[in-house]
């Protein structure tokens, strides 16, 4: 893990982070271009191409084809019927000819079409993004900013009655299944103080305009992201705290202090600064995760998002819909894995000078 | 104020019944809001609401009309002349005739429910522009031509639109035009679906509120919280888990009902394997469950023992003398024995791959409790639960099973259409889904359906039904355990007028709220 993250990256560049010097050469930005493409070129296409083979025959691999289960929900018996559909949908064909077929229509960016949603899949899917983002962008902040801020009080007095209390909640929330963790959550909220609302993005039927359509949102977003947020706040802490006590053991936090800092100056701007690498790593590691996570959530929250579609479509065997979900989530979560290169690069340079 | 309009309950000024009702069921999202020839529950839900039938069946086993104003039998019961409502209009504007209805029956009905008198069909003509006779080849009974006027998927569908078309792939069928008293509007798929009032509709003052939304809740926990904190109106088929429903019906904001008719829940024999094609053994398993537990334990008291393929609930032709299946695991053995499967020390009589559908917990519970009541016996049982998808290919297309939990094999009205789809030789068609799992054949009781199809004196259509159960009984190719009645959860502002059998599958133009 660490070996990969030292090696350079198209973003790797302190420069272009820090911005002071940098100087926009036409031959500097082409330098910087030919590297992403490299990188996408030699990392992100095999990869996909791995991720969409795998899936492609998992998914084939599974009983119940797309066509005997829409068959039997339309009461289809006619064999002639079927034959056709199966022709229709391409499923007359080997498996590998279809696969191929696939690749092909991927890489043309055609999903496919969806029975089932009875649109094209990249339209699904495109429709239902913002959604999920809007839930994991919200979540993460909340497990993030609750994480890190339990870890750094647990780490500031290691082995006390706060740490402990802190890291049995932790260990509690991370335990508890998120779907259950959600109901309480409804239960309490919802149920018995009637604060908020517990299930859809907006109020179906409403007209509140712009101002009051984005506080309808966020009046709806605030349970789901603090569902989600919650289980995964405890792995921040877990990871906070021990980066926090292991950077105060360094040289450098005693001569801070032998220079007569407070400890309140000593803890946030020399140990958490360099606390901060580890975090930044799970971060990139959990997005995968809280994508993931997003299905019971957004199950539990009725939340019209990636989660549910996908779920849907699993139900129904919408095959061209689980696939293109997936390829699109793994192309997320590897674009976002980018970016968190380019973070390190920002947080810590000895990395780019490697 | 956003909070406030979640579960509809905008009064215009000047009060009344105006506003909206957000309604959900147990049933998930439809493949598309109409399907022809049913589909299920959940486009059964949406469908009724947009389109019409003739006539509607009514909870006290009478008829009133609906498109038709009212119909007649001839008196040689050969011929049905049917007087249809005047100005009525279809939703796009274009008026509804004599013309719709004679294609429906022939283009729709004919081809999508088998096993109904329609199977005698000679001609449908139309008499006038409001006017249509309907002839058969052989005398029908009166109920039977009722009930094929009010059935579930038996809608009138707009000719215009649907004439000379495939009928299952009709993109109509995802925004539906009917003439009932909401219109389709928009359906947002993974969430929800909206009709807005009719405001041509035939009954006037009807409906009594200006949108009806239907929303889909993936997960009935938190589908159950939201009619406690008011997001939700109604809810049909089901709509909270059993465990949830008596706190629900503590909530003094709701009213949790059942619909009479109980959803019938047995065991399916897969009457072509070689140990349960033997009677002797399928009666010995029958012996060995005791209904009372299931029905306590998985269904909490809300499911009651079933008798046979009459349901307890069918006030037409129940009979409480019929044979049935008392819990007796002496009896079980005693039969197992004779059967030539004799208890055997450290072995097993035989192995038994038992099937729970699973689209509900309650199935998988079930199978769970049946697995053990047979091991008992000595029998060794495997229990598999897959999803939806797999248990209707596994009981219906590949027959993959030994013994099914699953529901079917019940009726609580008529007999026709039902029984002779499940339990007829007519029945076994692979790939149709709650047809005859079984793959039950037997020509003395095909005989007597058809006996029973054509019979119109009332006392005879009862005894020569009594007699089809007690065949079926005595066979065991499907027996329901349990009868498990729908519920249906309200707020007690939302007023229900309708006197229909399956409030479900009303159109809900009557329903208001205060």
């Amino acid at each position: 893990m660490a070996g990969k993250r030292t090696l350079p990256t198209p973003f790797s560049d302190p420069l272009r982070f820090e911005g002071a010097t940098r100087t926009s050469t036409a031959s500097r930005g082409l330098n910087v271009a030919r590297r992403v493409g490299l990188r996408l070129l030699t990392h992100v296409l095999p990869l996909m191409l791995v991720i969409i083979t795998s899936t492609f025959f998992l998914i084939h691999s599974a009983p119940g084809s797309f066509v005997e289960i829409m068959s039997s929900e339309m009461q289809i018996s006619d064999q002639a019927m079927i034959d056709r559909l199966t022709v229709t949908y391409g499923l007359d064909q080997p498996l590998w000819i279809q696969w191929l077929r696939y690749l092909q229509a991927i890489a043309q960016f055609d999903l496919g079409f969806s029975y089932r949603q009875n649109m094209p899949v990249l339209e699904a899917i495109l429709h239902h993004l913002p959604a999920t983002l809007i839930l994991m962008v919200t979540g993460l902040l909340v497990a993030l900013i609750s994480g890190v801020a339990a870890g750094v009080l647990a780490a500031s007095r290691p082995n006390s009655t706060l740490d402990r209390v802190l890291s049995l909640a932790g260990v509690f929330l991370f335990a508890a299944p998120g779907f259950w963790l959600g109901i309480m959550l409804i239960v309490l909220f919802g149920v018995v103080l009637g604060w908020l609302p517990i299930g859809d993005m907006r109020t179906i039927g409403g007209d509140f305009g712009f101002v009051g359509g984005v506080l309808d949102v966020a009046k709806h977003l605030i349970l789901p992201a603090v569902a989600m947020g919650l289980h995964q706040s405890a792995i921040y802490l877990r990871v906070t705290r021990a980066a926090m006590i292991e950077a105060a053991a360094a040289d450098y936090v005693k001569t801070a202090r032998a220079k007569g800092l407070s400890e309140q100056a000593v803890a946030l701007r020399h140990v958490f600064r360099n606390a901060l690498l580890p975090i930044v790593t799970v971060l990139g590691l959990q997005f995968a995760t809280v994508f993931s996570g997003s299905v019971v959530v957004e199950a539990v929250f009725n939340w019209p998002g990636i989660g549910s579609l996908l779920y849907d479509a699993v139900v129904a065997r919408d095959y061209p819909m689980v696939l293109g979900v997936i390829i699109l989530s793994a192309l997320v979560v590897i674009l976002v894995n980018l970016v968190i290169d380019a973070l390190y690069a920002w947080l810590d340079p000895r990395i780019a000078l490697d | 104020m956003a909070l406030a309009a979640c579960g509809g309950g905008e009064k215009a000024a000047g009060g009344g019944n105006v506003g909206s009702l957000t309604a959900t069921t147990g049933y998930p999202e439809p493949h598309t809001m109409f399907a022809p020839g049913g589909g299920g529950g959940g486009p059964g839900f949406t469908g009724s609401k947009v389109l019409e039938r003739l006539a509607r069946y009514n909870r006290d086993q009478t008829f009133s009309p609906v498109l038709a104003e009212s119909w007649s039998i001839a008196p040689d019961h050969r011929s049905v002349t049917l007087n249809l409502r005047s100005n009525v209009t279809w939703h796009d504007g274009k008026p509804f005739t004599s013309e719709d209805v004679v294609w429906t029956i022939k283009a729709y009905w004919k081809p999508f429910f088998p096993q109904t008198i329609l199977d005698f069909l000679a001609g449908v003509e139309a008499t006038g522009p409001l006017g249509v006779v309907v002839r058969f080849d052989r005398p029908v009974p009166e109920f039977s031509v009722g009930y094929l006027l009010s059935d579930g998927a038996n809608y009138i569908l707009p000719k215009h639109l649907y004439a000379g078309t495939d009928l299952l792939l009709n993109p109509v069928n995802n925004a539906p035009v009917g003439t009932g008293p909401w219109k389709f509007s928009q359906w947002v798929r993974g969430s929800h679906a909206e009709f807005v009032k009719n405001p041509t509709y035939w009954i006037p003052g009807q409906p009594k509120l200006d949108k009806l939304i239907v929303r889909w809740w993936r997960e009935p926990a938190s589908r159950a919280a939201a009619f406690e904190t008011g997001q939700l109106d109604i809810g049909v088929h089901n709509p909270a888990p059993l465990g949830d429903l008596k706190r629900l019906q503590a909530n003094p904001q709701l009213s949790v009902s059942f619909e009479d008719q109980g959803a019938p829940l047995g065991l399916h024999f897969n009457t072509r394997n070689p140990v349960v094609s033997d009677p002797r053994v399928r009666r010995a398993l029958l012996h060995a469950v005791d209904r009372d537990f299931i029905s306590r334990t998985v269904y909490y008291g809300y499911a009651k023992p079933a008798a046979g393929p009459i349901l307890t609930s069918n006030r037409l032709y129940f009979d409480p003398d019929i044979p049935k299946y008392p819990f007796d695991p002496a009896l079980a053995d005693r039969l197992l024995t004779e059967a030539g499967y004799p208890r055997r020390a450290g072995a097993e009589r035989f192995k038994l791959n038992l099937l729970a559908s699973g689209w509900s917990e309650e199935n998988g519970k079930s199978g769970a409790y049946l697995k053990q009541a047979f091991e008992d016996l000595g029998i060794a049982t495997t229990l598999r639960v897959p999803d939806r998808a797999n248990s209707l290919k596994a009981l219906y297309t590949d027959y993959d099973f030994d013994v099914a939990y699953s529901q079917g094999g019940g009726t609580y009205n008529d007999p026709i259409p039902d029984l002779p789809l499940v339990f007829g030789t007519a029945g076994i068609k692979k790939g149709l889904i709650f047809r005859n799992s079984a793959r039950y054949s037997n020509p003395e009781l095909d005989a007597i359906f058809d006996q029973i199809k054509q019979e119109v004196d009332p006392a005879r259509r009862k005894a020569e039904t009594l007699n089809a159960a007690r065949i079926i009984l005595r066979d065991a190719p499907i027996v329901p355990l349990v009868e498990w009645p729908t519920h249906i959860i309200q707020k007690t502002s939302v007023k229900i007028a309708s006197n229909a059998a399956s409030i479900a599958t009303d159109s809900w133009g009557d329903i208001s709220k205060s």
